[in-house]
Parts: C-alpha cells; structure tokens; sequence
C-alpha cells in the first residue's frame, strides 16, 4: 500500500510538471512566434495569459495597464495556439471607453462576428490605458493561453 | 489506516490543483478598478498598495523612446548613452536598479538602431548588474551574445532583450521588491527623457516638444509611487523623489488640452484613429528648463 502510494506521489507530481512545462511553452513559443509576425513593426512588449472557463457565466483571461503615447501608431496583436484562436479576444479601452461597451479597439468585431489577428491604434492622447485578453462569450470550454503582442508602428503622420 | 492514506492522497491532489491554477488568473468586471486616468491636472495620483504593482507594470518599454526617434529620422548619436563600465562603482541595490533601468534604455536605443558592435559592453554590464540583484536567471547572457555577434538575429535580440526586462520586473514586483521594480522603471524612463531632450537640445521640432511635454502625465503617475518607498531611514529614495519633484515643477508649466477630433477619416485597413486629441503647449523657454532639469537630475542618477 505504501509503494502505491509513492508511485501515485510521483505520478501526480510528473503531471503537474508536465502541465506546467506545457504552459511555460506555451508561452515562450506563443510569444516568440507573435513578436515575430508584426511585420516591420517593434516589438515593445507582450502580455500572456493562462485561460480556464469552468462555468458559462465565468470571466476569463486578465486586464493590465499600459502607457500609450501621443501621436504613435501601435499595433496590437493576438496569438493564441492552433484550435483556440476563434475563441479569444484581445481589447484596448479605458475608464470611458468600458471593455464590453465602447472599447478603443478589439480583435472581435461584435457587429461583423468577425476576428481579426491584429489591429492598430493611433493614439492622439498619452495617457494609461487597458489591454485585456479573455474568452469570448460561450467559448472557452478548455485551458488556454493566449498572448498580447504590442509594437510600434511608426509616427502618426497628420 | 486507509483513512490515514486516503487522508494524504486528498491532501496531495489539493497541491496538485493548486500547482495547477497558479496562474489562473481572473478578473471579473466587479474587481476591476479604474486608476486614475488622463490626469490633466499638475496633481499628484494616489495610488493604494494594490494598484501599485499594476501602475509599475504600466510604464514604457526600454525600447519605445528609442523608436519613436528612429521613426522620426534622428540620427543615431553615442554620446547620449551611459558608459557601461560605470555599474563597476555601483555597490547598493538602489544604485543597481536605477542602473538597470538606465542600461536597459540604451540596450533598447542601440537595439532599434541595429548598433550590434556596442551591445556587448552593455550587455556585460547588465549581466552584472542582474547578477548582483538575483536576477540573472532572467539573463541570458550567452543567447544574447550569440545573437549580438549576428547582425541577422538582430530583431531576435530586441525581443529578447525586452523580454528579460519583463521578465526581471514581473518577478521583482511578484516577490515583495517593487521597490526596485520602481527604480528600474524610473531608471528607463529617466533615460528615455534624457535621449530625447537631448535630440531636442539639438534640433527641436514640434513633435518633440510635444513627446516632451506630456511626459509630464507619465511622471505624474510615478512620483506618488516612489513616495510610496520613501522612509525616514534611506534618504535615497527621499533624495530621488526630491530630483524629481523638481523636474515635476518645471513640467508642471506645460499645458495639455483634450479636444475631440471630429474630422477623421473613416478608415476600413483595420486601423483606428482615436478621436480624442491632446494638445501641448510648452514655451522654447520652458522646453530648455525641462531639458536642463532633465539633464541634471540624469547625470545625479548615474554617477
């Protein structure tokens, strides 16, 4: 019983490392492969995350701050792995431009139903603002991971 | 006795989920709390411990400034950068972080100007710097000297030039030392101004007095956070937040305006033109006491 025990020990925590080894590269390959998709644009940085629905109503993903500056063209792009792209979305917004009704931008378009891999920004005010990566409504019925790539386009010409 | 194992294999499966869902993380609409947005007023933004993190987090990539001047046409110039083999003085963990973050932005500008043949001597230094901080784990220092030697890898290395830096900054933040995450953030920005009041020292533009001038926004989100670490007892921290107050003073004079533009273009190549624009107003009078100030408050902070 004890020898059982140990092997169901070690069985556990080798599928916990394994897990965790999977997200980890998820992320390092996700991330890497994202950056190096944004054509001539600079890459400035990512934001990634881990997604888990476990009920319908559940919000998924997370929010983070970002400083954007006046007169920029970033862009903003979304990768997620193979089967889950479909189901996750990227929004820029702020405290009056709320993420599920006036947001800035959004790799969703709502009306449209339709998914887009990258949008730009041309920012006419520095101030903070938010990025948030979520599952869609009704998606998400599996972990994921998803990563926010954003880069510099270039100076906004007037 | 089956109890007894049972018991433990309950007890194991707990951690296990607990491992599992470590990064998890949620953000129902009901947790988020709006920070304090454009500001225009010349104020300082209160910032609780919690929002803290996030607000640290926020700031500018090293390598931002560095671009926008790129894209700008300005030439590249090495007599802005610090000298590498400066951190050799540097012996306290304030030092360090505040020279991290300056390294970092010059790692960034000789990055985006594609100057591999400098890289090394910085990424010598940073490799010390994070050595000596407990960060080199986030440091690779042979892939990045590998992809330093081959001017093909060059956007390779950006990336994982800026990625390190992330990378160090999370883990500051996620073990109880924000406040060199603090300093490493000021040590970029600090930078990035210098690189850029310098440029406009030379050559000033209308859209450099305008990247200028609303860094007063960004540094009204910084200070109150430096104030945060500021204790009786290490007048380093009350020392840089007392330079700084003083650069505040001097870009507190700049005003910023929000219109609403109404006269945009309707656009369908996936690109969106905010219609709210900020509007600048610093005086050529103004801009050489901001570039001074800046310049001062520099040079204090890398020697």
């Amino acid at each position: 019983m004890k020898r059982l025990f140990i092997i169901l020990v070690f069985a556990i925590v080798a599928i916990a490392m394994s897990t965790s080894k999977a997200d980890a590269q998820c992320k390092q390959q996700v991330v890497y492969q994202c950056a190096t998709q944004t054509e001539k644009a600079i890459y400035l940085r990512d934001f990634n995350t881990k997604l888990k629905r476990d009920a319908a109503d559940e919000e998924t993903g997370m929010k983070w701050t970002v400083v954007l500056n006046k007169g920029t063209q970033y862009r903003f792009s979304l990768c997620a792995p193979e089967g889950f792209q479909d189901q996750v979305v990227l929004t820029l917004y702020d405290g009056e431009h709320p993420e599920n009704s006036k947001p800035w931008g959004s790799t969703y378009d709502k009306t449209t139903k339709s998914d887009r891999k990258s949008f730009d920004f041309i920012c006419n005010k520095t101030a903070m603002y938010y990025i948030s990566i979520r599952f869609k409504a009704g998606e998400g019925n599996k972990k994921a991971c998803a990563v926010g790539i954003l880069s510099f386009v270039g100076k906004s010409t007037k | 006795m089956h109890r007894k194992w049972l018991y433990s294999f309950a007890l194991v499966c707990m951690a296990f989920l607990q491992f599992n869902c470590g990064g998890c993380e949620s953000n129902s609409d009901d947790d988020i709390k709006f920070l304090p947005q454009d500001d225009m007023s010349s104020t300082d933004v209160n910032y609780n411990s919690d929002a803290m993190n996030e607000v640290i987090g926020s700031f500018s990539s090293p390598v931002e400034m560095a671009a926008m001047l790129k894209s700008s046409d300005v030439p590249f110039n090495n007599r802005y950068l610090v000298d590498p083999d400066m951190v050799k003085d540097y012996t306290t963990s304030f030092k360090r972080a505040l020279g991290l973050g300056v390294l970092s932005a010059d790692l960034g500008y000789l990055n985006v100007y594609s100057k591999t043949s400098m890289i090394l001597d910085y990424l010598v230094s940073i490799r010390q710097i994070t050595e000596e901080l407990k960060l080199g784990q986030f440091f690779d220092f042979q892939s990045l000297k590998r992809l330093a030697t081959s001017d093909d890898n060059i956007d390779s290395l950006l990336i994982m030039c800026v990625q390190s830096y992330q990378n160090m900054d999370e883990h500051l933040r996620n073990n109880q030392r924000s406040n060199l995450s603090a300093l490493m953030v000021t040590g970029v920005w600090v930078e990035s101004m210098y690189l850029v009041t310098q440029v406009a020292k030379e050559q000033t533009t209308e859209e450099l007095k305008n990247t200028i001038g609303e860094q007063k926004q960004i540094l009204n989100h910084l200070l109150p956070i430096l104030k945060l670490f500021v204790k009786d007892t290490d007048k380093n921290f009350t020392e840089l937040v007392q330079n700084l107050e003083e650069l505040k003073e001097v870009l507190d004079v700049v005003k910023i305006t929000v219109h609403e533009k109404s006269d945009l273009p309707q656009r369908t190549d996936g690109v969106i033109e905010q219609n709210e624009e900020s509007i600048v107003t610093v005086s050529s009078e103004e801009l050489q006491e901001i570039i001074a100030t800046t310049d001062k408050i520099r040079n204090k902070i890398i020697n």
